[in-house]
């Protein structure tokens, strides 16, 4: 059934290891979801699984031992039935996954690596060697960010109840939140599309939601959440530097010297609900653009296929992840502000392994920074080696 | 006139349509021709994306009951018909019709508020009752057909959508897709021979239709001449190169579409305006073709401060005057042929 290799087998020891000391009891109503799992170097190697109940769930992690994990939003009738339809849909969490690659999509790709102009300047938030991605502290921070956005949506503009709201780190590099409210649960696909574009502002006029771009000039005042975000975003918008506004506006550069010297006039304005007048046949275009820009820093850009999709499988809370080790950690908003992936998530031990390694950057784990390597044999602790043996970048030795 | 009646006529998918069907003395194995022929009427107009409504000014009860009648009857002729996506289609006229029986009322929020609490909606009147809210969960059960139902485009917060009253008035039709919908296909066993023969006759009709308006479209067989006068004048207007309102041309554009003018003639229709750009105008009449657009009724016609006549008052929608005159001059034309015919034979 798995990948015979030894790299694969030393996974599979340790992971085999950590789950006969510790139980999976992450997901609710385990008898009606569909599971699926992966091998060594492949996520998602077989699907249409079924248990019985939580026990079942973990007598299979701790004798198959899969390296992933995954279990289905929906519920079923018969959730190991195929195809699709005999499965018998009864209802399906709503799920919101942030992954940082998706996050850094937004970014630039120059030269090979991802960048990341949104949060960090110039700095890198992932870095791309071989084509494996090394997501560092920044870039899971970025996702923690978005991640927190999300609530606020979800929070001030849904109503939802946040105790009815489960988070937990992907295991790579994001996060998953998973919605049982039960209302929510029989949401059809058009409806979870309808809140996927709210979030991420997609389909949205601006005349519908009280911003007037030619004659009137004017903004929502005090009306609706996202026409106060956008306010909030124009204001902060306009504390850019000129060159900064110009890149984005394109704005001629005696109207652009205008608008700065009236900085405090155009801020000022959007508190009385009127938009600044940089020219009539301008305005539109200007008003447009910086919309726009506004929109796209504030939504929150959450995994379309994940959020709408009912027949998904993802990560299993608490289980682990097979191309870094880590634990997919269940967690509370709370919490949240405080968890660190490349430490909290590291659960394997210190015991010293050899490896040949064939290219990293530098990398921290558990407070430790370990690399650049390249081509070399190196002894580094368990929970290392587990994270580059998965990642594909070292062998045993 | 009996007031409910009217209101379960104009909205034929509601409980207390149901109630007055309920007092029906008619049997569903034997139904007159005369609602028969209204429920292939509906379907037909359905299939053909046109508004149904009751096309008489002061409608006696037995023509209210008959038009009542007439829905459910189609119902069941949709059940056992092979047209494709035809169940989807009447919904879609259902959706507009009760959209614009709101809206286009008199009392446009007394009638949202009754057909509301027929619905059962949960509600909350605020600003004087001039907005409503509603629960997101309530608000996120329709199928978002109609693209100016979008959510983003709402306010929403703390789980409640607060709606004007044409958003409102937006989403009970939405409501009443659904419910339509969700209440097709009626088992086909139940469904009675008579109207499964008729099914099949409407099914091999449309087919027919289908062929005719596809080459109605490729020769632009529209008559200007038949029109309206007030979209006699716009378009005249149009034609001269005189600059049009946005309000004048939004109409013109939309009547147009629905009297079946092609996308290239509407654009080198509106090419002769002063002010035309080609990129803007293409995006517009894009707009007009993709989202299906209908003109307003009358009412709504005269609120934008285009000239209706008297002659056109009689009707609600411009649509139907053209659909009337292209009836009267086919009658005409039938009826000189005939007598040409006889003449011949004499």
């Amino acid at each position: 059934m798995f990948e015979e290799s030894k790299e694969a087998t030393f996974m599979k020891k340790h992971f085999q290891k950590y789950y006969l000391t510790h139980k999976v009891d992450s997901v609710p109503d385990v008898e009606r979801r569909e599971f699926g799992y992966g091998v060594f170097k492949r996520k998602i190697a077989n699907r249409n699984l079924a248990f019985s109940g939580v026990d079942g769930m973990n007598r299979f992690l701790c004798e198959k031992t899969p390296l992933f994990f995954s279990y289905s939003n929906s519920y079923y009738s018969f959730p190991d039935k195929q195809p699709m339809q005999n499965k018998g849909w009864l209802q399906s969490d709503l799920i919101y996954e942030f992954d940082a690659d998706e996050i850094n999509a937004v970014c630039e790709k120059t030269n090979g690596v991802w960048v990341c102009n949104k949060t960090f300047g110039e700095e890198n938030a992932v870095e791309e060697i071989d084509n494996k991605q090394w997501f560092l502290d920044k870039s899971l921070e970025l996702s923690k960010q978005q991640l927190f956005r999300l609530v606020d949506f979800l929070e001030e503009d849904f109503g939802f109840d946040l105790e009815k709201i489960a988070v937990n780190f992907s295991g790579k590099a994001g996060y998953h939140l998973h919605i049982r409210k039960k209302e929510i649960q029989k949401l059809n696909k058009k409806s979870r599309i309808e809140l996927v574009d709210y979030i991420t502002g997609y389909g949205m006029y601006y005349d519908n939601i009280g911003f007037e771009l030619e004659k009137a000039l004017s903004c929502p005042k005090g009306n609706g959440l996202w026409g106060k975000r956008i306010n909030k975003g124009i204001k902060e918008f306009f504390k850019k530097d000129s060159k900064e506004i110009a890149r984005i506006t394109k704005l001629p550069s005696a109207k652009l010297n205008m608008l700065m010297k009236n900085k405090p006039e155009v801020i000022n304005g959007i508190e009385k609900g009127l938009l600044y007048d940089v020219g009539a046949r301008t305005n539109k275009e200007f008003w447009k653009s910086v919309i726009d820009f506004v929109v796209q820093t504030y939504m929150v850009p959450i995994d379309r296929q994940t959020s709408i999709d009912l027949h998904k499988i993802i990560r299993v809370p608490n289980s682990l992840h097979g191309e870094t080790g880590f634990i997919a950690k269940e967690l509370s908003i709370e919490k949240l502000k405080e968890f660190d992936p490349f430490n909290d998530a590291v659960v394997f031990g210190e015991d010293m392994i050899k490896l040949f390694v064939k290219h990293t950057p530098k990398f921290s784990l558990k407070g430790k920074f370990f690399g650049p390597y390249e081509n070399e044999g190196i002894e580094v602790p368990l929970y290392c080696a587990i994270y580059l043996v998965g990642k594909g970048v070292a062998e045993l030795r | 006139m009996d007031e409910i009646l009217v209101f379960a006529q104009k909205f034929p998918f509601t409980e207390k349509a149901k109630m007055q069907l309920k007092d029906s003395t008619i049997s569903i194995d034997d139904i007159p021709e005369v609602i028969v022929r209204k429920a292939a009427l509906m379907i037909s107009r359905a299939n053909s994306k046109q508004a149904y409504s009751l096309e008489a000014m002061n409608p006696t009860n037995e023509m209210l009951e008959n038009e009542l009648m007439a829905f459910p009857t189609a119902k069941l002729i949709l059940s056992v018909m092979q047209t494709t996506r035809m169940i989807e289609k009447f919904c879609e006229m259902i959706r507009k019709k009760a959209f614009h029986e709101i809206i286009d009322s008199a009392k446009p929020k007394e009638i949202a508020i009754e057909l509301a609490n027929d619905f059962k909606l949960d509600y909350t009147r605020i600003e004087d009752g001039e907005e409503f809210e509603i629960a997101l969960i309530d608000y996120l059960e329709i199928l978002f057909v109609d693209d100016e139902t979008k959510l983003v485009n709402k306010r929403v917060e703390k789980g409640s959508v607060f709606l004007g009253l044409n958003d409102f008035a937006r989403f009970l039709s939405e409501k009443a897709y659904k419910k339509v919908f969700d209440s097709l296909p009626i088992d086909k066993e139940s469904v009675p021979k008579d109207l499964v023969k008729i099914a099949k006759s409407i099914d091999s009709q449309l087919v027919h239709i289908e062929h005719k308006r596809f080459d109605a479209k490729l020769s632009g067989k529209i008559n200007p001449a038949l029109f309206p006068p007030s979209m006699q004048e716009l378009y005249q207007k149009q034609l001269a190169g005189k600059k049009l309102g946005y309000y004048e041309r939004l109409v013109l554009a939309a009547f147009l579409y629905q009297v079946g003018m092609r996308k290239q003639e509407m654009l080198t229709l509106f090419s002769k305006s002063p002010d035309f750009k080609a990129h803007i105008a293409q995006y517009h009449i894009n707009r007009v073709f993709e989202k299906e657009l209908s003109a307003p009724g009358y009412k709504k016609i005269s609120e934008y401060g285009i000239i209706v006549s008297k002659e056109e008052k009689v009707f609600k929608h411009p649509v139907q005057y053209y659909v009337s005159k292209m009836r009267a001059s086919n009658r005409m034309k039938n009826a000189v042929k005939e007598k040409e015919e006889r003449e011949k034979n004499v």
